[in-house]
């Protein structure tokens, strides 16, 4: 797998949000595998995520959605109160069209991604974080 | 000659007068005082008796001036009277016995007559006697006049057996009416309420439903998120290092096929267990 | 008009009185008409009032009429006849004399009444046609009524 980066996104900082280890362990394996991110944090818990949101200023979160402190949706309510421009995947196991529709609402949030993610996943991710940089006007226009 | 025709004038404008008090007659107790009343105008006699028979019953009137009798059933009659229903042979004879000696004074040096006569209209016929004597006089020539009452009364009392039997038949008619309205009321209710029960039980059934499909739904998804672990350990398991493989992936593979183990187990039990529940019910 | 309203024609409070009596004793009741018209007819032959004779005997006759025979059957000459029933004879007779004779009615008469069959309501509407026909009599004999026209023509 060849991917041909930009150096912008060889050099993201990345956050992992999911309440799994092992979740966070693929992905941040997944990530380093395709060159992506200078550095990747993982957090099991999301509220520390978000304390260290400020201090750690990642540009792209990967963010689950059934998290036992808080949950996916409220941690993007919450997100707007810190002084970030970090963009937000949904990384879930839910195939619901339910939350696929809520996805849709929030700015943030640039794609939705189902578990568990593969290269060909990664791909995606980054072809949507390229897009959102330059079509900022644009609705996120992502499929399942 | 002169004299039975003089009186059959006389008689007869007090039979029409007889006749229509009677055809306004309400019941059995007005018709007898009718007769009673109005029977002196017509003969004379010192008992006079018509007995009604039909299959529902018989009937017994008495007349003597100063009452009337009504009695019902056979036991009333007497043997001359159960005679004359069955052989329906008129006769007159000089009484004999004591039959009428309660009811009135038979004087022997006075002659008494006794006179029977049977009358048959379709399925009633009726017996009429006279008690006669010198003092108080029958007459071959007041058969006709007698004739003519047993006819009106025969009339006018299977009328008014009628008229009650009608208003019997649809007082019958009305309690049946309202015993089914009632159990339709009745039916209607338990109708209802079946309704109620197979309404209630269905919403029961619609929620087991519902609740069953979202369990399985938390557990194809409760399922899937080992499952998808382990995908992608296998996923990421060509970029790792041995040392990764053995260290790291080999324990998350057991942790995770552990917990998808522990999560079929679950669902196989609450299965079983709703299984029993079931065959219970 | 009979002769025996117009001899009160000229008192309308007085005919309308005996009209009334008339009507409710004679009319009315439950004794046959019959023998009330008997009744009378035999208390003014008895008295001797022509007029009232006359008329009650027709009104007896032509009723007895109605019974469609050619005959013309004097009914009332044959009273005392034992054929004839005897509530009849005893009301007859009996109210005869009590128009007639009315002091001399003992208890006695009654109970013959009573033994004929009558009851108490009965016999007071029999007793009623005495003074009726002391009534009608004596109207008639003060006036002194002819008999009328339409009367002497039905004996012929």
């Amino acid at each position: 797998m060849i991917i041909i980066l930009e150096k912008a996104v060889q050099k993201l900082d990345i956050f992992l949000v999911d309440d799994q280890k092992i979740t966070n362990f693929i992905n941040k394996k997944l990530v380093s595998v395709s060159g992506i991110g200078k550095k990747v944090n993982d957090f099991i818990n999301p509220l520390q995520a978000l304390e260290e949101l400020e201090t750690r200023k990642p540009q792209l979160i990967l963010l689950d959605l059934n998290m036992p402190e808080i949950n996916g949706w409220t941690f993007l309510e919450k997100m707007e109160k810190y002084k970030t421009d970090a963009k937000v995947i949904i990384v879930t196991s839910s195939t619901s069209g339910l939350d696929l529709e809520k996805a849709k609402k929030y700015k943030r949030v640039i794609h939705y991604l189902v578990k568990p993610l593969s290269i060909h996943s990664i791909e995606e991710l980054i072809k949507a974080y390229k897009a959102s940089k330059t079509n900022k006007s644009q609705a996120p226009n992502y499929r399942t | 000659m002169e004299i039975s025709s003089a009186k059959y004038r006389i008689t007869y404008q007090a039979f029409s007068k007889f006749s229509t008090s009677i055809s306004k007659a309400e019941d059995i107790e007005t018709l007898i005082a009718i007769i009673h009343k109005k029977s002196k105008y017509l003969f004379d006699y010192k008992i006079f008796r018509i007995a009604l028979n039909q299959k529902e019953g018989i009937h017994v009137f008495t007349f003597i001036p100063e009452r009337a009798i009504h009695e019902e059933g056979k036991d009333y009659l007497h043997n001359y009277e159960h005679e004359l229903l069955t052989k329906q042979i008129p006769f007159c004879t000089a009484l004999k016995d004591s039959l009428f000696d309660k009811l009135t004074n038979v004087d022997s040096e006075l002659h008494p007559l006794l006179w029977g006569w049977h009358f048959q209209y379709n399925d009633l016929n009726v017996c009429t006697s006279i008690l006669a004597d010198d003092s108080k006089r029958f007459v071959s020539g007041d058969i006709e006049m007698l004739h003519l009452l047993v006819d009106a009364v025969t009339t006018k009392f299977k009328e008014l057996q009628f008229k009650n039997e009608l208003e019997h038949k649809n007082k019958n008619l009305k309690e049946a009416l309202f015993l089914i309205e009632k159990k339709n009321i009745e039916i209607n209710r338990i109708l209802d309420n079946k309704k109620a029960i197979i309404a209630a039980r269905t919403k029961e059934i619609r929620g087991k439903n519902k609740k069953l499909l979202e369990i399985s739904k938390m557990n194809a998804h409760n399922v899937r998120e080992p499952l998808s672990r382990i995908l992608g350990l296998v996923e990421i398991a060509d970029h790792l290092s041995p040392e990764e493989l053995q260290d790291d992936v080999l324990g998350f593979l057991k942790e995770s096929a552990q917990d998808l183990d522990h999560t079929l187990k679950e669902i196989i039990e609450m299965s079983a267990g709703e299984i029993d529940k079931l065959s219970v019910e | 008009m009979l002769n025996w309203f117009k001899c009160q024609g000229n008192n309308a409070t007085l005919l309308a009185g005996n009209w009334a009596k008339l009507k409710s004793t004679l009319m009315e009741g439950e004794v046959p008409h019959i023998l009330k018209q008997l009744i009378l007819f035999n208390t003014s032959r008895e008295r001797g009032c022509k007029y009232c004779t006359e008329a009650h005997g027709i009104f007896a006759n032509s009723m007895s009429q109605m019974i469609r025979t050619n005959e013309y059957f004097k009914v009332t000459e044959n009273l005392d006849s034992p054929l004839i029933p005897e509530s009849y004879r005893s009301a007859i007779r009996i109210v005869t004399k009590a128009a007639l004779y009315p002091e001399q009615i003992t208890d006695e008469d009654f109970q013959k009444l009573y033994d004929a069959g009558f009851d108490e309501q009965e016999v007071q509407e029999l007793m009623a046609q005495a003074d009726l026909a002391n009534m009608l009599n004596t109207i008639a004999h003060l006036s002194g009524i002819k008999i009328d026209s339409e009367f002497l023509e039905a004996h012929e």
